[in-house]
């Protein structure tokens, strides 16, 4: 059984107009999954459902056993989540050091050590300590939004659009640093619009095409299926899966 | 003149700031503008005013019109106002958030929790202007053309002292930064575990707490009236706006320019038309900047 | 008693007026105007400044007729309203809500300060009414007025409600509805907000012009932000979104002030008036915190109007 799972999930914005309409997905430790799919797929409010931050009106999301579909967001990251938003996934009128604090927020006790253990694995953060994240370069907000979300040293790390607006050397260290990160034993689940790059750094994928499964399988697989490519153009428009 | 505007305006401007405090993270974190804000000021003042019926002001201290007394009397109204904010969200606010109300029903619930606050104190006290103490104080000439009572120093400095401890707290205490971190982006503070409503709690508490200060201040200088919160309706709005909304030192410095607006706009006009500075300065700042001084822009 | 049910029943009418034209710019646009009694000082005042009397010590009192005081008072009202919405409208709803505020305690302290023009806190006074000279009681004239107001709201409610069933009324339902509908009009939802926003005023300004007709005088201390207070609780007691709604809620609300102010005076003795004054504020204070509470929708609202109020 996968760490993370995700059953016939129904979720939306408003509530009564869902974008999802009954996904199902699974994340194991230790390996990554990519969402792709086109725009408007609803990739992005299945990461934000699992967070509790929309709407949730069918099925179940599961973390090693236990039911995390009821829980209220600030619960979902006591539960073993994390999650880095799109946009706004960092605190800009705070430092860099506050941002890893509130990280931590639910941590009781000192946070020295991890503290030191963030600023080890994300070195150019330890730099910039004392800095708004305002001035912060593109990359290494990334980088400050991952090291906040790991504060908490989650079971599940889910990241939406990680990549993006980002150049390809630094796209490399992202992808570079999850795969680390996997390793390390942590579920990794990311949604991203630059389907090729991530799938191939990825163990397996999804393609979700307007709120639905659409196809899966190994990161390979997803990459030579020529039926993938006309998912991303597929027009119908559906209310149920 | 010029100088004593001045100095008249960063004395007024420090009791502002003290409110406009509590409006900038009341805006930044439940969105919406509280219209009853002032009335906690209000009611602070009040408070302040039954202890000191009690135990009286104290015997003048130095060159100050009043004893220690009176300032416990503004530590006990600012605990009790802090609680009654509280108070005043669990009846009203936290039951329309529960349900999903818009930002703009709860401005028009804190309009009618207003209008109760204010004239419950209207009805226990009646409208006279009431005095903490009747001791007359020599105004001190701090240099030529500049007069100030010392009263209006000792609490200039008192509102530098609470503003520069709660900046602290912001800074320098985990549940200050989840406070920061929640006035600017809800959404993200929840991913970090943050409960809203445990900082919602806070925000109130807070605003009450400076609001009550605020309020004695207003009241010692010159007297207690149950307008007087109201009066500075306008005056708290544009200062947190023009700061910029969830931004202490913007808060602190909306309050000031605010006071030095009023002030130095009596050189050039009537009196009679000071309250309208605000608003013209709160147009110019919505049309010119609306994030405010030190807010973020979208 | 009938005196005063007359009497009471043309405050009603004229109170309804400024609800009718909030729930214009509240029910049908969505605008949040905080300054009502702002628009309301602005006729009242303009039809004063116009019709009063002429004395040496003001530089208005023109004399002019009754007419002419409220064409004029309409007149200078949309284009004070069409200048403030200029400036305004753009703003998210809270901030529209402390502008228009900010608005109002501008204009009430003119009123009060610019005194060749206002008469300053003694207002102006001999101010034309309609017809005034043909009636040999107060209570007579009264009763026409009342005839008057009867005809005048009858009227207003019949044009507002061919307004709103007209195309330029549902587009402004739309835009009401739908932000992104609002946002894929751009410029034009912006024009007739601003339409909307003007045009309500206007009416609140036609309400002030009726109201100093009536009694005759013009005094600050009728423009007071209470005056805003009370019409808000009109709306929302009475189901915004509604016409009818509105005029039950206006008179529910005056009637639960004016009863409450007998009430007043009947039981607490006249040192303590301020004290009565207080209970009445608190009534409409509470009323308005409790209707939100427990029937947003308000007496006869729409249910569709709860989704104003509850993200349901």
């Amino acid at each position: 059984m996968s760490h993370l799972e995700v059953s016939d999930l129904v979720a939306g914005y408003v509530r009564g107009l869902p974008v999802v309409h009954g996904v199902s997905l699974g994340v194991a430790r230790r390996e990554i999954v990519t969402l792709v799919g086109p725009n408007g797929a609803g990739k992005s409010t299945v990461l934000k459902a699992i967070a509790g931050l929309v709407w949730r009106e069918g099925g179940r999301v599961r973390l090693d056993g236990r039911d995390l579909t009821a829980l209220p967001a600030h619960e979902a990251v006591t539960s073993g989540i994390g999650f880095v938003p799109q946009t706004g996934n960092v605190f800009t009128t705070l430092t860099v050091h506050e941002n890893l604090t509130v990280g931590a927020h639910v941590i009781r006790g000192a946070l020295h050590d991890r503290l030191e253990r963030a600023y080890a694995l994300f070195a150019p953060l330890a730099a910039r300590r004392a800095a708004r994240a305002r001035t912060l370069s593109g990359g290494e907000r990334q980088m400050l939004g991952i090291a906040r979300a790991l504060m908490t040293e989650p079971s599940v790390l889910m990241l939406d659009e990680p990549t993006a607006g980002l150049a390809p050397r630094v796209v490399e260290d992202v992808f570079r640093r999850l795969r680390g990160l996997a390793e390390s034993g942590i579920a990794v689940l990311m949604v991203e619009q630059n389907a090729k790059a991530a799938l191939r750094a990825s163990d397996r994928g999804y393609v979700l095409a307007e709120g639905c499964n659409r196809a899966a399988g190994s990161a390979r697989e997803l990459l030579e299926d020529p039926s993938v490519a006309e998912a991303f153009l597929g027009g119908r428009r559906i209310t149920r899966c | 003149m010029l100088g004593q505007a001045i100095a008249d305006g960063i004395l007024t401007g420090a009791i502002i700031a003290l409110g406009a405090i509590g409006v900038t993270f009341t805006l930044a974190i439940m969105r919406f503008a509280n219209f009853a804000h002032s009335e906690l000021l209000t009611w602070g003042g009040y408070i302040a005013l039954v202890f000191v019926a009690f135990a009286g002001p104290g015997a003048p201290t130095g060159p100050l019109s009043f004893g220690w007394q009176l300032l416990a009397a503004a530590v006990i109204a600012a605990v009790l106002t802090g609680l009654a904010a509280w108070g005043v969200d669990a009846l009203v606010f936290r039951r329309l958030r529960r349900r999903g109300a818009q930002p703009l029903t709860m401005v028009f619930a804190a309009f009618g929790a207003a209008l109760v606050m204010r004239h419950l104190v209207v009805l226990v006290w009646g409208h006279e202007s009431r005095f903490y103490t009747r001791e007359l104080q020599i105004a001190v000439e701090l240099w030529p053309g500049v007069r100030v009572l010392p009263d209006q120093i000792f609490i200039a400095g008192l509102a530098l002292a609470v503003t520069v401890l709660l900046h602290g707290f912001l800074t320098r205490s985990r549940t200050g930064m989840a406070m920061r971190a929640m006035a600017e982006s809800p959404a993200l503070a929840q991913v970090c575990g943050i409960e809203v409503e445990a900082v919602v709690r806070l925000t109130w508490i807070i605003s009450g707490t400076l609001a009550a200060f605020a309020g004695v201040f207003a009241g010692l200088t010159p007297q207690l009236h149950p307008e007087i919160g109201f009066n500075l309706l306008l005056s708290l709005f544009a200062a947190a706006i023009l700061g910029g909304t969830g931004s202490l030192p913007g808060a602190v410095l909306g309050g000031l320019l605010v006071g030095l607006a009023e002030n130095l706009s009596l050189l050039l006009i009537s009196p009679g038309y000071k309250g309208a500075m605000p608003f013209l300065l709160l147009l110019v700042i919505l049309i010119v900047r609306p994030q405010g001084l030190f807010g973020e822009r979208g | 008693m009938v005196a005063y049910l007359v009497f009471f029943a043309c405050v009603v009418l004229i109170l309804g007026v400024l609800t009718l034209a909030l729930n214009l710019q509240w029910g049908f646009t969505g605008l949040f105007n905080a300054g009502i009694v702002g628009f309301y000082a602005i006729g009242a005042y303009t039809h004063a400044i116009l019709t009063a009397a002429p004395q040496p010590q003001y530089i208005g009192n023109l004399g002019l007729p009754w007419p002419v005081g409220i064409l004029g008072a309409m007149a200078a009202t949309a284009l004070a309203s069409w200048l403030i919405g200029l400036v305004t409208i753009r703003l998210r709803g809270d901030y529209l809500a402390i502008a228009t505020f900010g608005v109002a305690v501008s204009i009430q302290l003119v009123a009060l300060n610019w005194e060749p023009l206002t008469g300053g806190p003694q207002g102006l006074t001999r101010i034309a009414r309609p017809l005034a000279g043909s009636f040999d009681t107060p209570f007579a004239f009264n009763l026409a007025f009342l005839g008057l107001m009867v005809l005048v709201m009858a009227a207003i409610y019949w044009a507002l409600d061919r307004i709103l069933r007209s195309p330029w009324g549902r587009v402004l339902r739309a835009i009401r509805e739908d932000e992104t509908a609002a946002v894929a009009l751009g410029k034009s939802a912006r024009r007739f907000r601003l339409e909307a926003f003007v045009v309500g005023s206007t009416l609140m300004g036609l309400a002030g012009a009726l109201y100093v007709s009536f009694i005759g005088f013009v005094s600050p201390y009728d423009f007071l932000p209470i005056v805003t207070f009370q019409v808000w609780a009109m709306l929302i007691v009475g189901g915004s979104g509604n016409n009818r709604g509105a005029l039950l809620g206006a008179l529910v609300v005056w009637a639960i002030w004016a009863g409450s102010g007998v009430l007043v005076t009947k039981l607490v003795p006249p040192s303590h008036a301020a004290q009565g004054a207080a209970v009445q504020a608190i009534l409409i204070g509470l009323l308005l915190v409790l209707v939100l509470l427990f029937r947003p929708r308000g007496l006869i609202g729409e249910a569709a109007v709860v989704s104003r109020h509850v993200n349901d």
